[in-house]
């Protein structure tokens, strides 16, 4: 009993209770991704032959274009969206505050798939959207299986991880700096650009970071509201196993998402390093 | 000792103490020996890493000896946990259970103790009423005042009737005034339990007014042992000088005729003079015999309105405090030639 | 006034933004109500047909079932396995990096990728098509949310109150369920309901290691969005919409409410 109760006490019994986390996390997930990489080289006989392959494949290449392309689209149209609604945020009642929030929450919290099947109906030939664009006599082709459809709703879905990022890191500032700043003699679009964008950087960075990543590995909207035409990274994984079972060609791919998006990391980390030196030496 | 007191404390013996970290070269707590009698109130008094906390936490039993032994009563506990050796224990944060209601929090360490029904209800009240909160037992402990919240936690470590009570800085976090009363309140507490009390502080004067004895820590060790009143007048060394009230310090090879006039002979190991402010009499002196008399000029002087602390400046010695009690008329001005008589017994010898 | 301009600049786009959040899951309410198998906008009458299809169709009630299922052991298992994890991880910080890196891991994985890595090995456990499949699979995905909310309720946990219990006669494991999990309870419910919510909406993983034996309502939802015009799928999916505003303005309420006791 001693023995027990004093094992107890130590650090080391502590730490061994993140150890049945671990062993699902690990058995399940890590494990699995590594085999993933193991096949995605050939294992057993280990060969970089899948990446040739894809590398050189201009269809792979077209691909992974387009899943940057609408990922950073998506990315920026969400900021641009979001920002105002964000600031709006800081500037209201305690009580319009509440209900802004409800308004970003309640998608958040809706099922992606209610969602994306939202978006298919608005998209679909005689469609809501179709009619009323026809009622301002505006006659277009129906938005289901095009990018610009994807881009449009996946920008609609990420919304919220956008702006609430977004909002906590202004709810941060001082507004002191911004009257001070007016003080000082500077006109609006400085003092924007001088003194809250900066300040405003650390949640800018988490909101586009956020949605940049989720979008890049984005799968359910593209195959709902997309065509296999126009597919995203995601899809061709999918695809290679669902149809195929070809897992070594799934883990290429997925590699190369993910290496795609280490670089992107490194030089989105390199960028916001750059804009504080810059910052520190201008001051 | 006072004759009423039921003496129900333990014995507590620390033999060869020791508490090693594994990140540090030192030793928080070096190979500390320690006999603390039943009912005694001893207070733990040193600068903040000192050891004196851990010493306390190892007999509390939430740290762990790297050597050494902790004996209450003979029995050696050293590994036995925290929640079976019975003690009390009072933090400086009050580390009240904020879920519970103050009855519960007091009613928690019966229940631990399998206490139930009527008995449990009669115990809390009791324990309540002991630190003057009756009908505060529904209350939540956010709903109390800083010195309500340490009397909470005062009762919650008494209510199981410990035989030890320990107490780590439990009056830190409160003001001075509050400080005062509350010190009185737990002295009386312990003369009418009879525990044994280990009180620590870095508070000196604090340790003062209220320990039987005093243990002073550096280092990792216990520096000096002794009443408040030895350490006061016999400080062992520099350190303890310095640590319990104010003093002046003088190198002896600047003291040789305050020594010689003192007809105090220097030992080789001792490196320092000292005379106690209040030893320090600034004015005419009123007896020549049995004092130092030396001429010097008042430098500083501040009212304390009971108190007067005067600073003069004199001759070979340099500058000297004095604190003396309130005379009217006041009997020196600033830049004014006088003298200062210090007692015989009041000079000291120092070591470093 | 330039603020006031900028001001009133921001309220119209917001309120445009409130539109692009909130009108396009609004769509699908009137869907429902469709009289007969079309996704027709506006429809053309009324029925409630769908909704009984939800409880009486075979396919969509037994999914619903057993998503309902699925969801409840994921947030009771990743539930307790996160919440220890979060207390090994908050009191025992030193050299917990890796650990913390791993266990959140998930997190940060594109859905497809761990879908399909999981798949994989599923296929050779026979893990697919099965209740413990969903139920591990799903935890893996819920853990870090558990881990996150409890780290968060466990920050301003004092720790002096275990050594307090510990000093007042309380055992280890007596300290947890009477003085430390009351405290952090608010993290270990939120925990659960990050899980349960998890579980209940996953799509990616679920289409892939579905099976005749187990299939979630997302599944059911994909199936049926892609392969015919179910109305039933209006029905669910207004339901989830409903669900999740109600939810939403109850707390929004209660926040309000909680707003105006503190102006009082």
């Amino acid at each position: 009993m001693n023995v027990i109760s004093r094992v107890f006490r130590s650090k080391g019994v502590i730490r061994l209770l993140s150890i049945p986390a671990l062993i699902i996390v690990v058995i399940f997930f890590v494990l699995p991704c590594i085999v993933l990489i193991m096949d995605s080289f050939g294992w057993p006989e280990w060969t970089l032959e899948g990446y040739v392959k894809d590398l050189v494949d201009p269809t792979i290449a077209t691909v992974m274009l387009r899943t940057f392309g609408i990922s950073v689209g998506v990315t920026v149209v969400a900021l641009i969206i979001s920002f105002p609604y964000a600031y709006l945020m800081t500037q209201v009642t305690a009580r319009t505050r509440i209900i802004m929030i409800a308004i970003v929450l309640i998608p958040f919290w809706t099922s992606l798939l209610a969602r994306t099947f939202a978006w298919m109906v608005i998209f679909q030939a005689n469609g809501p959207l179709q009619n009323i664009l026809g009622f301002f006599g505006i006659q277009t082709e129906p938005l289901l299986g095009t990018s610009t459809g994807v881009l449009i709703s996946m920008v609609q879905v990420l919304l919220p991880f956008m702006i609430l990022p977004l909002y906590s890191s202004l709810s941060g500032i001082d507004p002191n700096y911004l009257r001070a700043s007016s003080a000082l003699g500077a006109n609006g679009v400085q003092t924007f650009f001088k003194v809250y964008a900066p300040l405003a950087l650390g949640g800018v960075a988490a909101g586009t970071l956020l949605v940049f990543i989720l979008s890049l590995g984005f799968y359910i909207t593209p195959r709902i509201i997309g065509s296999p035409q126009q597919a995203m990274i995601g899809q061709i994984i999918a695809m290679r196993v669902d149809r195929f079972l070809d897992f070594g060609g799934a883990g290429v791919l997925s590699m190369l998402l993910v290496i795609a998006f280490l670089i992107v990391m490194a030089l989105f980390g390199c960028i916001l390093l750059a804009t504080r030196l810059f910052r520190t030496s201008w001051k | 000792m006072s004759e009423t007191r039921a003496v129900s404390g333990a014995k507590i013996e620390l033999s060869g103490l020791t508490k090693r970290y594994p990140q540090s070269d030192h030793a928080a707590v070096d190979d500390v020996d320690l006999l603390i009698e039943p009912g005694e109130f001893i207070s733990f008094l040193g600068p903040s890493g000192s050891g004196k906390t851990t010493t306390l936490n190892m007999i509390a039993g939430l740290e762990q000896p790297s050597a050494g032994e902790v004996r209450f009563d003979d029995i050696d506990v050293s590994h036995r946990p925290a929640y079976k050796r019975n003690i009390g224990m009072v933090f400086q944060n009050y580390a009240l259970f904020p879920h519970l209601t103050v009855g519960s929090n007091v009613a928690f360490p019966l229940k631990r103790r399998g206490v139930r029904g009527p008995d449990l209800k009669e115990k809390v009240k009791n324990a309540l009423a002991l630190v003057g909160l009756e009908g505060f037992g529904d209350r939540k402990p956010d709903q109390l005042s800083g010195g309500q919240r340490q009397r909470v936690a005062l009762a919650r470590a008494l209510v199981y009737e410990p035989s030890i009570l320990l107490m780590d800085e439990p009056l830190g976090a409160l003001d001075k005034n509050l400080r005062g009363q509350l010190q009185g309140e737990i002295r009386s507490l312990h003369q009418r339990l009879g525990v044994t009390v280990i009180f620590v502080t870095h508070d000196q004067g604090e340790a003062l007014s209220m320990s039987d004895r005093i243990a002073i820590f550096n280092a990792g060790k216990v520096h000096q042992l002794g009443t408040g009143d030895e350490l006061y007048r016999r400080p062992k060394d520099l350190f303890v000088t310095n640590f319990l009230g104010g003093a002046n310090v003088i190198p002896i090879d600047r003291a040789g005729a305050l020594l010689q006039a003192a007809g105090v002979s220097p030992t080789s190991d001792s490196a320092y003079a000292m005379v106690r402010p209040e030893n320090v009499a600034v004015g005419q002196p009123t007896s020549q015999s049995e004092q130092v008399v030396m001429p010097a000029v008042v430098s500083d002087f501040i009212n304390l309105g009971d108190f007067f602390e005067v600073t003069v400046d004199v001759d070979g010695l340099g500058s000297v405090h004095s604190k003396m009690l309130a005379e009217h008329p006041v009997p020196f001005a600033v830049g004014e030639r006088t003298s200062i008589s210090i007692p015989k017994d009041g000079v000291l010898l120092v070591r470093p | 006034m330039k603020k006031s301009l900028t001001n009133r600049v921001a309220v119209i786009w917001s309120i445009l933004v409130s539109i692009l959040l909130i009108a396009p899951i609004l769509i699908v309410i009137p869907l429902s109500f469709a009289p007969n198998r079309s996704f027709q906008f506006p429809p053309s009458g009324f029925s409630l047909q769908w909704y009984v299809n939800i409880f009486t169709n075979r396919a969509w009630y037994s999914s619903l079932t057993e998503s309902l299922t699925i969801a409840a052991l994921v947030a009771i298992v990743s539930t307790i396995v996160g919440t220890l994890a979060a207390i090994a991880l908050r009191w025992v910080p030193r050299g917990s990096a890796l650990v913390r890196g791993v266990l959140l891991s998930p997190m940060v994985m594109p859905g497809i990728i761990t879908a399909v890595a999981m798949y994989s090995l599923f296929l050779q456990w026979r893990l697919n098509n099965t209740l413990t499949g969903f139920v591990i699979g799903h935890s893996v995905l819920a853990i870090p949310f558990v881990i996150i909310a409890v780290e968060a309720n466990l920050h301003s946990y004092d720790r002096n109150h275990n050594r307090a219990a510990a000093t007042l006669g309380s055992a280890p494991i007596s300290t947890f369920f009477r003085i430390t999990l009351p405290q952090i309870l608010p993290g270990v419910l939120s925990g659960a309901g990050f899980a349960f919510i998890t579980s209940f909406d996953e799509v990616v993983l679920a289409i892939f290691i579905q099976g005749p034996n187990v299939k979630t309502l997302p599944v059911q939802m994909w199936n049926s969005v892609r392969q015919e015009t179910d109305p039933t799928m209006s029905a669910v999916a207004s339901l989830m919409v409903i669900i999740a505003t109600v939810i939403i303005l109850l707390v929004s309420v209660s926040r309000t409410k909680k707003l105006s006791r503190r102006e009082a």
